[in-house]
């Protein structure tokens, strides 16, 4: 039995030896990784779309960046300055309005099928594990790309961004913190169904 | 006791034989899943921490300033834990020791993901096998369940037959109990 015990212990002890000289090699460790801040956008003049016809009453889900997200743009609204990593609602609300920015959706399948905001993309953590993936093709990298998942502790919005970040050199990637508990809370545009884009 | 190295247990029966081939298929088996899980977190052990952390079990939370003693301690020490008890295991040394540290580490990732399964916690990445998908692509659940405990029926394999004849138990290790016992006859070719 003690020699039993002993094996334990030697196979533990190699363990720990090999954990310890990786620990000091990646010392310090930064156990939560974040995407980079984007660098400050503001729209230009010709990034506002021509305002098309809308549809108040049924919002559109043809797909990523469709007319549904061109609309009038609203008065009253402060110049959009995007300004760190996270914005919040107003600011995902200006940008889906004037359809100014791609919206990423985190979340589960499932979660995506049964409410997304409308004309957001599908993208997971877990599909990014696929470097080919098709949509990431249709993103246009001049855009600001807002991410979101279920707000609060959901960190699948942050991993995406910086996955994009990562492997598509997609700097204006901004994570909308609320998420979409919060979007769905102010009655703005949603959609249901599966990602058009996807095959 | 003379020998030329090549020793054959007489009287082996095939059930025996059976045991041996059943624990080298788990042998294998166990030890490859183990290193593909343990060589994705020791290159991306970030990732391994987030995951860790999804599980919000007490104590093992990163908080805001991105420093939890206990991850990173886990972070680090389950992967080499890992992939070195795969080496034993493929090896066959000291295999029913690598056994039992697989079993235990299996057994503390069944309590993590039934306790995620009890607080209805949502997690679409358990971790388990780094970045890569393991055989569940759902959220942590049942699945997981399952799965760990297939590996743990590998694992249970190796522990009760041991190494058996194709492993380095049979060669160096003489206090190994799968070696034959006092009394037995042994007979070397």
């Amino acid at each position: 039995m003690s020699g039993y015990l002993t094996k334990l212990v030697v196979i533990f002890a190699i363990s720990a030896v090999g954990a310890g000289v990786h620990l000091g090699a990646s010392w310090p460790v930064k156990l939560k990784s974040e995407p980079a801040e984007p660098p400050t956008w503001t729209p230009d003049e010709d990034d506002d779309p021509a305002p098309e016809t809308p549809d108040e009453d049924a919002p559109s889900d043809d797909g990523p960046d469709a007319g549904g997200a061109a609309q009038d743009e609203p008065s009253g609204d402060e110049p959009l300055v995007l300004d760190g990593l996270e914005i919040d609602l107003d600011q995902a609300r200006q940008l889906h309005e004037r359809g100014l920015a791609t919206f990423v959706d985190a979340r589960p399948a499932d979660r995506y099928e049964a409410g997304h905001i409308a004309d957001a993309m599908h993208i997971t953590p877990q599909m990014l594990d696929d470097t080919s993936l098709f949509v990431l093709d249709v993103i246009d990298p001049d855009k600001p790309i807002v991410i979101y998942c279920d707000g609060g502790d959901c960190d699948d919005s942050h991993r995406v961004a910086e996955l994009l970040q990562q492997l598509r050199g997609l700097e204006l990637t901004y994570v909308f913190v609320d998420g979409y508990p919060a979007w769905e809370a102010a009655g703005l545009p949603t959609g249901t169904g599966p990602d058009p884009w996807a095959e | 006791m003379a020998s030329n190295g090549n020793r054959v247990f007489e009287g082996a029966s095939n059930a025996s034989k059976f045991e041996s081939v059943l624990s080298l298929l788990a042998r294998i088996a166990l030890a490859q899943l183990f290193f593909i899980a343990a060589l994705n977190k020791i290159t991306d052990p970030q990732s391994f921490a987030t995951a860790i952390d999804k599980f919000q079990i007490p104590g093992f939370i990163i908080d805001d300033s991105g420093e939890n003693a206990l991850i990173a301690v886990s972070v680090y020490l389950v992967p080499w834990l890992e992939l070195v008890a795969g080496l034993f295991l493929l090896a066959g040394l000291w295999t029913r020791a690598a056994a039992t540290l697989i079993l235990v580490m299996l057994a503390a990732f069944c309590a993590a993901i039934y306790s995620v399964i009890v607080r209805e916690i949502e997690i679409t990445d358990c971790g388990c096998f780094g970045d890569l998908k393991g055989f569940c692509r759902e959220a942590v659940g049942t699945c997981n369940l399952v799965q760990n405990g297939v590996l743990a029926a590998l694992g249970l394999i190796a522990l009760t037959v041991g190494g058996g004849r194709a492993s380095a138990d049979a060669l160096f290790d003489p206090d190994e109990p799968d070696e034959p016992e006092e009394g037995d006859t042994v007979e070397f070719a």
